[in-house]
């Protein structure tokens, strides 16, 4: 599912990733933790194609992103769904909205666009928040909306960058429990975290520990 | 279609700016394509300049024929008509009393020619001198005023009319363009925002060009219209100069409104990937 070969990535002359290799089977849970600035972003953002790898290589979902053109990446994008940091959704927009949002490219219908949009808030206890703006949501409503506009496409392999940043314990584990129910559905979870409660909550997961920008464990 | 409206209520004042500059621009395009059109009309039908050949004092009828004959041949003029002494000299005194004044006067043949003006192809001044280098012509009559006028045309036509429009329609594209990037500047997030849950170029793109061919098309149609209003008054005014008044046919205005099309593509294509390369 995932194969990265001698990645290395610097940011001008600071190498944030160094000899990176990684290979991650399909419906594999995986966490990538340590310290900030060990590189656990860039890596995600690598996979996702928003970066380019100076050196090395990623085969993601059967794609080489090397020779993957940038007119194609879109392809990919629609099977690897990402969650960042700063959630990147539309503020002026409500819920439904930006949720739909994914569908809405790929020109699913209205009714069952409706349908899937409003299961996978059910289940992020959002549904009640369906029509609000999301600029009017705090901070922990914002990241699930983030991670429920990756979920609803039933991605191949979800990234998720620091998904429980924001949320308090018990989403956290209720987010943990949603992540373990599309996992167990065949979806690749990579999951970059400092939460310490989180990766001994998950026993299967893999566990990569990276260290300035290369992989210690 | 609803992302188009979306895209023109988001950006109402900005819709409506566009939308009148361009509807003015392309209305005095218009203007000036109609009076080029019109001018050109013009000059085709009186791209004809009309030589008087006056010929030598002894020359008989006979020798008249077979030199206009040689000259029709060698420059490729066109024969109008004959005028002979005696006709002319009835014409001259017609109305003088005295026909003694013209008695002893000696009037030569005249042949009227007809000559093509070409202006890339011929030079009018370098016939004419060869004419009156030939022997048997005593001298040339021709409208300097019409030869230098429709000279003078050509040059307007290729030298300010033209520039002019396409200069407009340059004008028209880049402001199209800096509207579209003001546009998509402000909407950079959002454009980040779909592509990292998967957009292709064409969804991103397609936004762009409707909104680059709505505003093309909506102002080219306004301005073709007050153009259809505005050709009355033209009508009236080359009537009073005793000129004959063309509106654009039909084929024309299908290039112009296919023109604007092109112009729309080109435009958003342009923006678009100035904005693609820039992220």
């Amino acid at each position: 599912m995932v194969i990265v070969k001698h990645l290395s990535f610097a940011f001008g002359r600071n190498w944030a990733l160094q000899n990176i290799n990684l290979h991650i089977k399909k419906g594999e849970f995986v966490f990538i933790t340590g310290p900030s600035g060990a590189g656990k972003t860039t890596l995600l953002k690598l996979l996702h194609a928003d970066l380019t790898p100076k050196i090395g290589t990623i085969k993601i979902c059967g794609y080489d992103l090397q020779t993957l053109p940038k007119y194609k990446h879109y392809l990919l994008k629609r099977k690897v769904s990402i969650v960042l940091q700063d959630f990147k959704i539309l503020p002026k927009q409500s819920v439904f909205a930006n949720v739909a949002l994914p569908l809405w490219i790929k020109g699913m219908r209205k009714d069952q666009i409706q349908k899937r949009v409003r299961a996978v808030l059910r289940g992020l206890d959002l549904v009640h928040k369906l029509n609000t703006l999301c600029e009017e949501l705090s901070g922990g409503e914002q990241q699930r909306v983030a991670i429920a506009r990756a979920m609803v496409v039933n991605p191949e392999v979800l990234l998720a960058d620091e998904p429980t940043g924001n949320l308090d314990k018990g989403l956290s584990l209720r987010l943990l429990s949603i992540l373990n129910h599309f996992n167990l559905h065949g979806t690749t979870i990579i999951l970059a975290t400092h939460n310490e409660e989180l990766l001994t909550r998950q026993d299967k997961a893999k566990i990569i520990y990276l260290e300035k920008g290369q992989i210690r464990k | 279609m609803s992302n188009l409206i979306l895209f023109l209520k988001e950006n109402k004042g900005l819709t409506c700016f566009i939308f009148l500059a361009c509807t003015f621009l392309l209305c005095l395009s218009l203007c000036l394509y109609l009076l080029l059109y019109n001018g050109h009309k013009l000059y085709l039908s009186t791209n004809y300049i009309t030589i008087d050949v006056i010929w030598q004092d002894n020359l008989t009828p006979a020798k008249v024929k077979e030199h206009t004959q040689q000259l029709i041949k060698k420059y490729h003029l066109i024969f109008l008509k004959n005028i002979r002494p005696q006709t002319l000299k009835k014409d001259l005194l017609s109305g003088i009393t005295d026909p003694a004044l013209f008695s002893s006067l000696s009037i030569p043949y005249v042949t009227v020619f007809k000559y093509k003006y070409i202006p890339q192809k011929t030079d009018v001044s370098n016939l004419l001198n060869k004419l009156k280098s030939f022997p048997q012509i005593k001298n040339i009559v021709y409208s300097q005023t019409k030869a230098s006028l429709l000279h003078s045309w050509m040059r307007i036509e290729k030298g300010v009319l033209y520039p002019l429009i396409l200069g407009i329609i340059g004008m028209i594209g880049l402001l199209i363009f800096l509207a579209l990037r003001l546009l998509l500047l402000a909407k950079t997030k959002e454009i980040e925002i779909f592509y990292l849950v998967g957009a292709s170029d064409f969804y991103v793109f397609k936004p762009i060009f409707c909104f680059a061919l709505f505003i093309l098309l909506a102002s080219g149609v306004v301005a073709y219209g007050i153009n259809l209003i505005l050709s009355n008054y033209f009508k009236q005014i080359f009537h009073w100069f005793g000129l004959k008044f063309f509106v654009l046919p039909y084929t024309y205005v299908l290039f112009f409104f296919l023109g604007l099309s092109s112009l729309a593509l080109v435009v958003a294509l342009t923006s678009f990937w100035s904005l693609r390369n820039a992220s």
